[in-house]
């Protein structure tokens, strides 16, 4: 078990290095963001895709899943841009890694910077801790040419929902983009993060979104994942919560081949209450991996942490989430549940709920379970005369819904319910 | 609530320190060379006279520890071990091949005098004068039950092991395995190595190159063991790493109930411990296997301390089997060890019930692997970790479901007690199932304890300290009814020592 192996490096690892030796150069940002690129590369090269003798990829041993690297993108590639999920929603497009539109009719106080721009002023860095588990953030800050930063002035309240779409095109290249998101003191802001590609194209993409969520701030995230079925999607969420600030995070992951999520949360300020949720629902030979860190390093946060997951065919979806509560982050309130259905013989499931504590007075627990739908409540459907399918539907809808409950009453609730049922449907008529 | 009391009383007697079996005894000892190398192996081997397919057994898993690196995903924190400034052998000169209790040199009886292990006493209460002469209690055996049979392991060597005759009449083989290795080569040969692969990890594989002694326990087909058997592991040379290896083997419709103790004493090095334990349970077999693990934790810098590196595996190979792990966990600077039970067979049962106390700088990394293969298997954790000082206590455990394991149940609890601002206490359970029909469940706490539980007590007239060994008590209530009675009553006035100097 605990033999040595010598490394070999793959196809794919040496893709990616000399595809970065290539395009270095043509990169944007100022000597100090070339620095970071190359240090990150440097670590890339030591210790190539992350594998599952890698504590945190364990179970997506990305050296085995990602066989062959595509085409770096150098331009937006063509693709219908779908209309918004709420009507009056703001878009902001990034095609294959590449600002389209989006940067003209901002609602009041809300400013778009292209990152290129931001690099170069020193106002964004692609500096990052160099341990190999930070795999995902590492490529796309070596690689990102194109993205923004939308900032959301002091105590504006903006009410125009905004949505990220990051799409990607039928050219099958290798993408990067990374959005930084800043709420200001006291502001609030709605979120749709949507992440859209075709059936079929073997497209692959890693995506950065780092929230910072100033003192007193409201924030509100949806994030949908729906990709083809042949894509390789890698994103990071990072969300730093200042004092008093109050955000909500539901992800739906219904697409892509194979997916790694990474929710990194840290607690900066007192006072601050966090809840994230997590939908997952998979089938064929999908891989989907939700992997989640809360860093309370100050007292008197809260968080909630939700996670269903439905799992069909020889699909497999990976939790796993750590609470880590700080030595001096007394007086925290952490809650963590992670809940699976497994609907085939052939389907896997994951959970690794984690709890790292330091502090004494704390009140932290998670809960884990895992199983196929009951039989007791089919009954009860079936002895009232509901069709076996629509009774099946019918639990899965009411366990999955359960993961929207932090949007109760927000129209982000109804998004999610259609995004449910949709993949119901769908699901259920193959 | 006697215990209660007892546990203060026990504390406020022990002054300064803390750790009663600290002592050393003087006693002449045989060693081999310092280093680990094909000859000490050799060297080993050849001192108990083992036969060559064995002594090629142990030189292939040097040939494979030599490969490998040290382990480093527990969360534990400790320096490279030169595993070449170490004794492998350590033996009292005076033992050399089990004896009769008269024969034992009076030095060690005293030993085990003092650790609360009477031996030579023990057997004088039973009737039994000598090993080879007849005993009184021939006639009646039944009577048997309520009593303990004790191999003692001292260092690297079993000095006795009592009550042999009478468990022979039950077809029972308990020895050391050194003897084990020349009595039943067969039974031996056919086990050894078949739950823990030579191959299954650093220090199973270094246990595998050296191990020394250990005790062999074969329970024939339906008898049912009349008394517990126990080991008493006991490391008293300096710079000695304690390699021994158990195995015990319930054959159908058996029982076993075996417990297992240990202290060492306090010393300001490390000292390595790297025990397996192997565990065989045949259709319809039940083995229950209980820990009380207290090797000197060190004093409170974290100076000192065993390192305590085991593989315990069990494997309920026949259907309707049951494998049970109690444990309690008290000592060692470091605790890294994950009893592990491989339910096989359709329809078996395997437990893992353990109390995990850390003090000191003291760090546990432990819990347990349920591996359900066959079909309607269940298992149940109940981990109850407890965290004082500057300790760090971390609950590890896997459940696993196979493809096949049709109707497999896991119930999984894991609650961890803080006492004292400057510790940690950390769940990392791995849950993975392949089986719809499975059904799993985990639920894992961390707190303090609470004002409210401490007002509640204090004003019924308790004070801080007994309030708290109360609390404990009461915390870890669900573990301790697992126990054997004997072990009960130790374990209670053990938890309130291990917490001493963390209240206030």
């Amino acid at each position: 078990m605990n033999v040595e192996l010598k490394r070999i490096r793959t196809a794919a690892e040496t893709a990616v290095l000399e595809s970065f030796l290539e395009v270095e150069e043509t990169l944007p940002g100022n000597a100090q963001t070339h620095a970071d690129r190359r240090m990150r590369m440097a670590l890339f090269e030591r210790e190539g895709l992350p594998h599952r003798r890698i504590e945190q990829w364990k179970y997506t041993d990305l050296r085995t899943l990602v066989r062959e690297i595509a085409p770096l993108a150098s331009a937006a590639g063509k693709t219908d841009v779908p209309a918004p999920t709420l009507d009056d929603a703001h878009q902001i497009v990034v095609i294959d890694g590449f600002v389209t539109q989006g940067d003209t009719g901002l609602p009041q106080g809300v400013t778009l910077t292209p990152l290129m721009d931001a690099l170069a002023d020193g106002t964004a860095s692609l500096s990052g801790a160099e341990t190999p588990d930070r795999a995902i953030d590492a490529l796309n800050a070596a690689f990102v040419r194109d993205g923004y930063v939308l900032s959301i002035a002091e105590g504006i309240s903006v009410e125009t929902p905004i949505e990220l779409l990051f799409l990607r095109s039928t050219d099958q290249t290798f993408s990067h983009a990374r959005a930084n998101i800043m709420v200001g003191e006291a502001a609030s802001a709605t979120i749709i993060e949507r992440h859209i590609s075709t059936d079929g194209q073997p497209t692959q993409s890693s995506t950065v979104s780092s929230y910072a969520v100033g003192e007193g701030a409201n924030l509100a995230v949806l994030r949908v994942q729906s990709e083809g079925n042949e894509a390789i999607h890698l994103g990071e969420i990072a969300l730093d919560l200042a004092a008093k600030s109050e955000t909500r995070l539901l992800h739906i992951v219904a697409g892509a081949k194979t997916a790694r999520t990474e929710t990194r949360a840290v607690f900066s300020g007192e006072g601050a209450r966090l809840d994230v949720a997590g939908v997952t629902m998979v089938a064929d030979r999908q891989h989907s991996d939700s992997t989640l860190y809360v860093d309370h390093l100050v007292p008197h946060c809260d968080s909630t942490e939700t996670f269903k997951a439905v799992i069909d065919d020889a699909a497999k979806a990976i939790f796993q989430g750590k609470i880590v509560v700080a030595q001096d982050a007394q007086k925290v309130d952490a809650q963590m549940a992670v809940n699976s259905l497994l609907l085939s013989e052939t389907a896997d499931m994951v959970a690794k709920p984690e709890l790292e504590i330091f502090a004494d007075d704390v009140s932290c627990a998670h809960g884990a379970t895992c199983g196929d739908i009951d039989e007791d409540l089919m009954f009860y459907l079936l002895a009232r005369g509901i069709p076996v399918n629509e009774a099946r539907k019918l639990l899965l809808q009411a366990f999955l819904s359960e993961g929207a409950e932090i949007f109760e009453d927000h129209p982000f609730e109804q998004l999610a319910f259609d995004a449910i049922e949709t993949w119901l449907t769908t699901h259920a008529e193959r | 609530m006697p215990a209660v009391q007892e546990t203060i009383e026990q504390v406020r007697e022990i002054d300064v320190d803390k750790y009663k079996y600290g002592f050393e005894t003087d006693i002449d000892m045989e060693f081999a060379p310092k280093g680990l190398n094909e000859d000490i192996v050799r060297f080993i081997s050849a001192k108990k006279a083992e036969p060559d397919w064995l002594t090629e057994w142990r030189l292939d898993a040097l040939k494979r520890f030599e490969t490998m690196k040290r382990p480093k995903w527990a969360r534990v924190h400790y320096p490279e071990i030169d595993l070449q400034e170490l004794y492998y052998y350590a033996a009292p000169k005076s033992t050399e091949g089990p004896k009769s209790l008269d024969e034992v040199d009076p030095e060690l009886l005293r030993t085990y005098e003092k650790l609360g292990i009477p031996l030579k006493e023990q057997e004088i209460l039973a009737g039994v004068r000598k090993m080879d002469e007849p005993s009184q209690l021939d006639n009646s055996l039944d009577s048997l039950s309520g009593k303990v049979a004790v191999d003692a392991v001292f260092d690297s060597v079993s000095v006795v092991t009592t009550f042999k005759k009478e468990l022979a009449k039950h077809g029972i083989i308990f020895c050391s395995i050194s003897e084990a290795v020349h009595s039943h080569p067969e039974l031996v040969k056919k086990y050894l190595g078949s739950v823990v692969p030579v191959t299954d990890n650093y220090y199973a594989t270094l246990n595998s190159a050296v191990f020394s002694d250990g005790s062999f326990v074969y329970i024939p087909e339906g008898v049912r063991c009349p008394m517990e058997l126990s080991t008493y592991f006991r490391i008293n040379a300096e710079n000695t790493g304690q390699f021994e290896r158990t195995l015990i083997i319930a054959d159908k419709g058996s029982y076993v109930s075996y417990l297992e103790g240990c202290t060492a004493p306090m010393r300001d090095e490390n000292q390595l411990h790297a025990a397996v334990v192997e565990l065989i349970a045949l259709d319809d077999a039940e083995i229950k296997y209980s820990t009380v693990q207290n090797w000197y934790p060190g004093d409170a810098e974290g100076k000192g301390g065993i390192y305590n590196f085991v593989t315990k595996r069990g494997d309920c190979r026949g259907d309707r089997s049951k494998i049970s792990w109690t444990q309690v966990e008290t000592g060692s600077a470091i605790t890294w060890k994950y009893p592990s039970c491989i339910l096989r067979g359709d329809d078996t049962v395997g437990e893992f019930y353990s109390i995990a106390i850390s003090n000191g700088r003291q760090q546990v990394d432990s819990g347990t692997k349920m591996i359900h293969l066959g079909k309607n298997t269940s298992s149940r954790i109940i981990a109850k970790g407890i965290a004082a000082g500057k300790s760090d206590s971390t609950y590890r455990g896997l459940v696993q479901v196979a493809r096949n394991a049709k109707n497999a149940r896991n119930f999984t609890q894991c609650d961890s007690l803080l006492i004292g601002d400057r510790c940690g206490a950390h769940t990392i359970p791995y849950i993975e199932s392949k089986n719809a029909k499975a059904v799993l469940e985990h639920e894992a706490t961390t707190s303090k304890i609470s004002d409210d539980q401490m007002f509640y007590c204090l004003q019924r007239g308790l004070n801080e300290e007994e309030a708290v060994a109360l609390i404990v008590n009461g915390f870890v209530k669900d573990v301790l009814q697992k126990l054997p009675m004997e072990f009960m009553v130790e374990t209670q006035k053990l938890i309130g020592i291990s917490l001493e100097g963390s209240v206030g």
